[in-house]
C-alpha cells in the first residue's frame, strides 16, 4: 500500500457522506445555543451566590441575638470559616482546565495542572474543611449543654455531622482514586507520546 | 457579534467542514455522535472568534480548537453540555449511488478502525497529515517542532500500512 493510497482512502469518505448546513440558519442556531450554555452558567453561579448568601445572614443574626456568648462566638466563627472555605475554593476555579485555543501540548499541560489542583483540594478538604468545623459545631452547643433536651440535639446531630465528614471523606478519596489520577496518567502518557 | 467575524467563520467553515467532519468520524463511535462532536467544536469556534488575533491562519486556529475539543469529547461534562447543542441546520447527507462501490466503504471502515487503535496523540497527528496540512501546520496545532512531526508521521504510517496490510 503506497503512502497516497492511504490519504486517497481517508478523503473518500467524502464520496459517501458529506456534512451540510444552511448559512443564514447555523448563525441564528450557533448564538442561540450559546444563548443558553451562557443561561446555564449564570444560573449554576446564581445559585452557588443565592446558597452562601443564604447561609451566611442567619449566623450573623446569631452574633448578635444568640442568648449564650459561647453561641455568638460560634456563630463568628462559621462565618469566618465560610470565608476560609470559599477563599481555598476560588484559586481552582482560576487554575481552570486549558483553553481550547491553546495547541494541543499545552492543553494538555493546562488540564493536567487542573487535575492536579483539584485532586489537591480533594484530598486536603478533610484538614481545612471537615475538621475545623467540628470544634466551632461543639462550642455553639456548650452554652445549652446543661439542658438535657438540647444535649440530645446537640450530640445526635455532631454524630450526623461527623457521620457528613466520614461520607464526604471517602466520596473525595473514590473521586481522585477512580476519575483524577486516571485522568492525570492518562494525560501524562498523551504528553509523553508527544515528546518522544 | 460583528459580520468581519462571521463572515471569516463562515469562510472558514466552508474550507473546513469536510475535514472537521472526517476527524470527527475518527473521534467518535457513530455517525450521530460525529454529527454531535461536529456541533460542539462550530459552537466552540464561534464562542472563541473574539479570541482569534490572526497569528496563525484561521484554519490551524479551528484544528487546534477541533483537536481540543476532540480530546474533551469523551467526558461526561461535555456530554452533558452537547445536550443543550442542537443544531438542525446542520445535516449529514449519505451517498449511496452504484458509483460508490463497496470496496472503498470497506478500506474507509478499516483505515478508521485502525486509527482508532493508535493513542490519542498519534490519531491527532496522522488526521491532520491525511487532510494534507503541511508539517508546519500540524506542528503549530499540536506543538511540536517540525522535525518531531515528521518523524511521528513516518512512524506513525508505518503502524498504519502493517494494520491494513493486517486484514483478513
Amino acid at each position: 500500500m503506497i503512502e497516497d493510497e492511504l490519504i486517497k482512502i481517508w478523503q473518500s469518505s467524502s464520496n459517501q457522506e458529506r456534512v451540510k448546513f444552511e448559512k443564514s440558519k447555523l448563525m441564528i442556531e450557533l448564538q442561540s445555543s450559546l444563548d443558553r450554555l451562557h443561561r446555564r452558567w449564570k444560573y449554576l453561579e446564581r445559585v452557588n451566590i443565592i446558597s452562601a448568601l443564604l447561609t451566611i445572614p442567619p449566623f450573623i443574626l446569631a452574633v448578635f441575638w444568640a442568648p449564650f456568648i459561647s453561641m455568638k462566638i460560634a456563630s463568628a466563627l462559621v462565618i469566618v470559616w465560610a470565608i476560609y472555605v470559599g477563599l481555598r475554593i476560588l484559586p481552582i476555579k482560576k487554575v481552570k482546565s486549558g483553553d481550547l485555543e491553546s495547541n494541543y501540548l499545552q492543553y494538555l499541560e493546562k488540564t493536567k495542572a487542573y487535575l492536579i489542583a483539584q485532586k489537591k483540594l480533594l484530598e486536603t478538604s478533610l484538614d481545612w474543611a471537615t475538621l475545623t468545623i467540628y470544634p466551632i459545631y461543639l462550642l455553639f452547643w456548650v452554652g445549652v449543654w446543661e439542658r438535657p433536651m438540647a444535649r440530645f440535639i446537640g450530640v445526635m446531630s455532631f454524630l450526623v455531622l461527623i457521620g457528613l465528614g466520614v461520607f464526604s471523606y471517602y466520596s473525595n478519596k473514590k473521586k481522585v482514586k477512580n476519575e483524577i489520577l486516571p485522568s492525570i496518567q492518562k494525560i501524562d502518557e498523551l504528553i509523553k507520546t508527544l515528546k518522544d | 457579534m460583528d459580520k468581519a467575524l462571521e463572515s471569516l467563520f463562515l469562510k472558514g467553515l466552508e474550507i473546513n467542514q469536510q475535514r472537521l467532519f472526517r476527524i470527527c468520524r475518527v473521534y467518535s463511535p457513530d455517525g450521530e455522535d460525529a454529527k454531535d462532536l461536529f456541533q460542539e467544536i462550530l459552537v466552540q469556534v464561534w464562542r472563541s472568534m473574539d479570541a482569534f488575533k490572526g497569528k496563525s491562519s484561521f484554519s490551524t486556529w479551528m484544528f487546534r480548537i477541533a483537536l481540543n475539543v476532540c480530546l474533551q469529547f469523551k467526558s461526561k461534562h461535555l456530554k452533558r453540555q452537547s445536550r443543550l447543542i442542537k443544531l438542525d441546520s446542520i445535516t449529514i447527507e449519505n451517498f449511496c449511488s452504484e458509483e460508490v462501490t463497496k470496496e472503498p466503504d470497506e478500506k474507509l471502515k478499516h483505515l478508521r478502525t485502525c486509527i482508532k487503535r493508535l493513542n490519542e496523540s498519534d490519531m491527532a497527528i496522522i488526521t491532520l497529515y491525511l487532510e494534507e496540512l503541511a508539517y508546519k501546520e500540524i506542528s503549530e496545532i499540536l506543538g511540536l517542532t517540525e522535525n518531531n512531526v515528521a518523524v511521528k508521521v513516518r512512524r506513525i504510517k508505518s503502524k498504519l500500512f502493517n494494520c491494513m496490510n493486517a486484514r483478513p
